[in-house]
């Protein structure tokens, strides 16, 4: 459930895209109704609040409420749907007297009339009857004031409980003989921990220079677990791929023509490169350059509001070849295409397709360029959400380039990308973005 | 469940403050928290009806629970959000749930899945 929340709205908004003149607004209501519990419980997974994002939770949590009601007819319960049975069952009876007096030419639009009234009634019991009135609904509304008496809610998280079952049950009855297994579990477990409280006391008194035996040390420094330095911040190329060597090569894999890979590689040189250090311009020079092909990036991302813990996304791309006896993959990822203020809601960034991860070495003056060519997607409407989903739509121009080259410095982590059409990449889709 | 136990309420109640059975799908907020040490001094000087009347519409169970008489602690401010059984296992389940649905009445299912 943890992973559908990232993707539900966006899926639901492709679901229910061109709705008809009468479905308009109940969709609006549904889609207003998971938004709102959606951002509700991203607001509450914030490690600190200002007033103003504990006011966010509340707007989200009222607005939620406000338009829940579009569900309601789907939480009927038992022995409301036993009532409505019953009441249907007693119109009709009711209804097969008196339609036994009515002349068969007014029998058919009688009946559409009774089918109509039946299903108002349906749905007045179903008002009526049904309720969202159950604890964990409400909890939500204690949220916001226990932010503010408290702190921040995943500071009680219930998930170093649920983890401990692994740690204090599972590991203790995987190596029991199952025999009196509950006597073994907690054996086991409590041996673990007058182990590691034992480490724990040598090593404080080893700090504070107590006198001890060198054996005590030397294990002291085989089992005491290094502090977990953060991940280097930069970005690391992996599975070389042996059939390019060169700039021929690399076209020939690809499938693009020598002349447009040229064009690139001068493009990307001039615009990026100071003057001294550009790639050289002549095609039978650039040709011949050596090439690394890759099919993975692994770029460390910061976790959520977090400032030295990093997140690694695998980004992959395989070309033509298949994957671990799958399909090919290339993923989406984002690129920093332009300065903030850029691209409304994209913040200057652009989601792009991986094309070729690759190195290419310039041998006149023995530097590396570590660089990926993509395919770049344009947002639709200037960046700007959607009003009623909040999602930015992007699609592939007409007129854009097929492959640019970029600084993998440039890239910025995965993509998540929801398609509205086929599944392949077609001029003028769209596409829907989650990640904004 | 087991705020059932710990807070000595019932289990259709909030065990933070005097919520109405039928006001909990309600957007009602400032209701009154709950004070057991109120509760306590109520029941030992007066156990008349509408005394019991009163802890039956808020859902008390006044039976002695494990925070029974315990100085300067308050049961309901004992009780702590819980993401992963309040929003991820049940409100998304029951969101989904609403979700087909609303899609199957719609006519929508299928575009929904095949995304």
């Amino acid at each position: 459930m943890r992973n559908l929340r990232p993707c539900l709205l966006g899926v639901l908004a492709v679901g229910l895209r061109q709705p008809d003149s009468r479905q308009v607004i109940p969709f609006k209501h549904a889609l207003d109704c998971v938004r709102a519990l959606v951002d509700f419980n991203m607001m509450a997974q914030y490690r600190s609040h200002t007033p103003e994002t504990i006011a966010y939770m509340e707007e989200y949590l009222y607005r939620f409420h406000r338009m829940k009601d579009i569900f309601l007819e789907f939480r009927v319960s038992k022995r409301t749907r036993a009532k409505v049975d019953k009441q249907r069952k007693e119109l009709r009876h009711q209804r097969a007297q008196s339609n036994m007096r009515v002349a068969p030419s007014k029998r058919r639009r009688r009946l559409e009339e009774d089918r109509d009234e039946e299903n108002e009634l349906r749905m007045d019991m179903i008002h009526t009857e049904s309720h969202f009135n159950f604890v964990k609904m409400h909890l939500l509304s204690h949220f916001s004031d226990h932010i503010r008496q408290f702190g921040n809610i995943p500071m009680y998280s219930t998930e170093f409980g649920e983890l401990a079952h692994k740690e204090q049950i599972k590991d203790g009855w995987r190596p029991s003989n199952k025999n009196d297994v509950e006597r073994q579990i907690l054996h086991s477990y409590g041996r673990q921990h007058a182990i590691r409280m034992r480490l724990s006391n040598l090593n404080s008194l080893r700090c504070r220079g107590a006198n001890l035996g060198d054996d005590v040390l030397g294990y002291l420094d085989k089992t005491t677990s290094t502090v977990s330095t953060p991940a280097p911040r930069g970005r690391i190329l992996k599975g070389r791929r042996d059939d390019v060597s060169d700039v021929l090569d690399f076209c020939k894999v690809l499938g693009i023509s020598l002349d447009r890979i040229c064009l690139e590689l001068i493009r990307y040189s001039r615009h990026n490169l100071p003057t001294e250090r550009r790639l050289p311009e002549e095609p039978a020079i650039l040709q011949l350059l050596p090439v690394e092909l890759l099919t993975q990036l692994e770029i460390p991302v910061l976790a959520f509001q977090e400032t030295d813990v990093y997140d690694i996304h695998r980004a992959r791309c395989t070309g033509t070849h298949r994957f671990r006896n799958q399909e090919s993959r290339n993923d989406w990822v984002w690129v920093q295409a332009g300065s903030e203020e850029m691209y409304g809601a994209l913040r200057g960034r652009l989601p792009a397709k991986l094309v070729a991860l690759f190195k290419i070495r310039d041998c006149s003056q023995d530097t590396v360029r570590r660089l990926a060519g993509v395919q770049m997607l344009s947002p639709v409407n200037s960046g700007r959400p959607s009003d009623i989903q909040s999602l930015v739509t992007v699609q592939l121009r007409e007129d854009a380039r097929e492959f640019t080259l970029v600084d993998i410095g440039t890239i910025l982590g995965l993509a998540h990308l929801i398609s509205r059409g086929r599944p392949a990449l077609a001029p003028q889709q769209p596409y829907q973005l989650e990640d904004v | 469940m087991e705020n059932v136990a710990l807070h000595g309420i019932k289990s259709n109640v909030c065990p933070k403050c005097e919520v109405l059975p039928g006001e909990l799908g309600t957007d009602a907020s400032s209701l009154r928290a709950r004070d057991c040490a109120r509760y306590e001094r109520c029941e030992r000087e007066s156990a008349s009806d509408d005394s019991r009347t009163m802890f039956e519409t808020l859902g008390i169970d006044l039976e002695k629970n494990v925070f029974h008489g315990l100085h300067l602690v308050s049961a309901p401010g004992l009780h702590k959000p819980d993401l992963i059984h309040t929003v991820y296992l049940v409100l998304f389940k029951h969101l989904m749930y609403w979700i087909s649905g609303f899609l199957k009445k719609h006519a929508r299912l299928q575009a929904f899945d095949d995304t």
